[in-house]
């Protein structure tokens, strides 16, 4: 852990308020970020992210300086979105949909729900300039290329492509051996690859 | 030894982060000089990367701190409640602890006490048990002066205290009580003779 975080999590450990606030103010965009990536709803990724700090909050106390904090807050995130998307399988299967394993994309059943969540996703471009336009439109292709992704898939690939992580890292985070981070990280890339095949060739 | 295609594909991701070695490195880069479909894939895969790194950053909404701050302040007094609502258990706890920690203390204490107190046992069971005491509870309404009176209510006493001792050998038993009838008649005559009963 960096001597900063270590600092940081040390005055949290002593009740120094603006302590906490420095851990929210350097963390809640990137990992807004990465919950929005997972589940693909602004809302529920806010609310989701605050979440993660409701949790970093309380088990501060707690925390050894074995891990770094950087890791920490993502692993929180990480398993809150496990744990949302099981709550939305429930939902779907309770609705009587097809369940989602993390090992299959949400997009890959083709379902009307998917359709539904497609829509919500694609922004409403008919007011902003070409080049605002274009970006948002392809903001919203790579996100329904990263919803097609199976979910363990997607969050290698969101952590080490968005959010800029280092593969030791990530094994740490998704809690799994550096060579399934690395062969999941390559066939997410060949599976984007493929859904944005158009616009890399443009 | 050159490699194919099929090796050196799964390369690419890491060739693109920079994560392989030297060697690993120049063996993409001579392959993919030399292969057309591997260097288009490259291409393909180095734009997919690019992409996903220039997607642009998500804003949170403007309550996002407020709402934040007032969860945070909420899951704080749900946790101050709790700690005030366990206080009883946590003294409990606490002196639980306190126990735990000197029980070597307590432990060593009581294993140095512990021949003392059973010498102390003894000594008292002895006293309550033993034939001067049951001489010293003879029944008053022996004479005194009446020595084979009295030695008989002794012998009486011994005996009624004995038929509860189990013998397996009878003639263990019969030499016990021998002996007993002996000590208990040296011991009459004793008392009897310094005049204490």
């Amino acid at each position: 852990m960096s001597e900063q975080d270590t600092a940081l999590v040390s005055r949290c450990q002593d009740d120094d308020a603006s302590a906490f606030d420095e851990i929210v103010l350097r963390y809640k965009q990137k990992i807004f970020q990465y919950i929005l990536r997972m589940v693909g709803d602004s809302e529920e990724a806010e609310d989701l992210t605050q979440e993660v700090f409701i949790k970093t909050y309380l088990s501060l106390r707690s925390f050894r300086s074995q891990a770094s904090l950087n890791t920490w807050i993502y692993r929180i995130a990480g398993n809150l979105c496990i744990d949302a998307h099981r709550k939305r399988v429930r939902k779907d299967t309770a609705m009587g949909g097809a369940p989602v394993s993390l090992d299959e994309g949400v997009g890959t059943s083709g379902d009307g729900a998917d359709d539904a969540r497609t829509s919500r996703e694609l922004p409403d471009t008919r007011l902003e300039p070409y080049g605002v336009l274009a970006r948002q439109e392809l903001d919203g292709q790579i996100q329904l290329a990263l919803e097609a992704l199976p979910e363990k898939m997607r969050s290698v690939v969101v952590l080490h492509d968005i959010e800029g992580l280092a593969y030791e890292e990530i094994a740490e985070i998704v809690d799994c051996p550096l060579g399934t981070v690395k062969s999941r990280l390559f066939n997410a890339r060949v599976q984007m690859r493929e859904k944005l095949r158009e616009y890399l060739e443009a | 030894m050159r490699k194919n295609c099929k090796d050196i594909r799964p390369m690419l991701s890491e060739f693109i982060d920079g994560a392989l070695d030297s060697e690993g490195a120049w063996t993409v880069r001579m392959h993919v000089s030399s292969c057309q479909s591997c260097a288009e894939d490259l291409r393909l895969l180095e734009g997919t990367v690019s992409l996903l790194r220039s997607t642009s950053q998500p804003q949170l909404s403007e309550r996002f701190d407020a709402s934040l701050a007032l969860r945070i302040e909420a899951a704080r007094h749900l946790r101050e409640e709790s700690i005030h609502g366990s206080v009883v258990s946590r003294t409990l706890f606490g002196l639980r602890s306190s126990l735990s920690a000197n029980r070597f203390a307590i432990g060593r204490a009581l294993r140095l006490s512990a021949p003392v107190v059973a010498g102390a046992c003894v000594m008292a069971f002895l006293i309550v048990s033993a034939p001067s005491g049951t001489v010293m509870r003879a029944p008053k309404a022996v004479a005194v002066n009446d020595t084979s009176g009295f030695v008989k209510a002794c012998q009486h006493e011994q005996q009624s205290y004995l038929a509860g001792q189990p013998f397996a050998d009878p003639s263990a038993q019969a030499l016990m009580q021998r002996q007993t009838d002996d000590a208990l008649s040296r011991e009459g005559a004793v008392l009897l003779g310094s005049g204490n009963i």
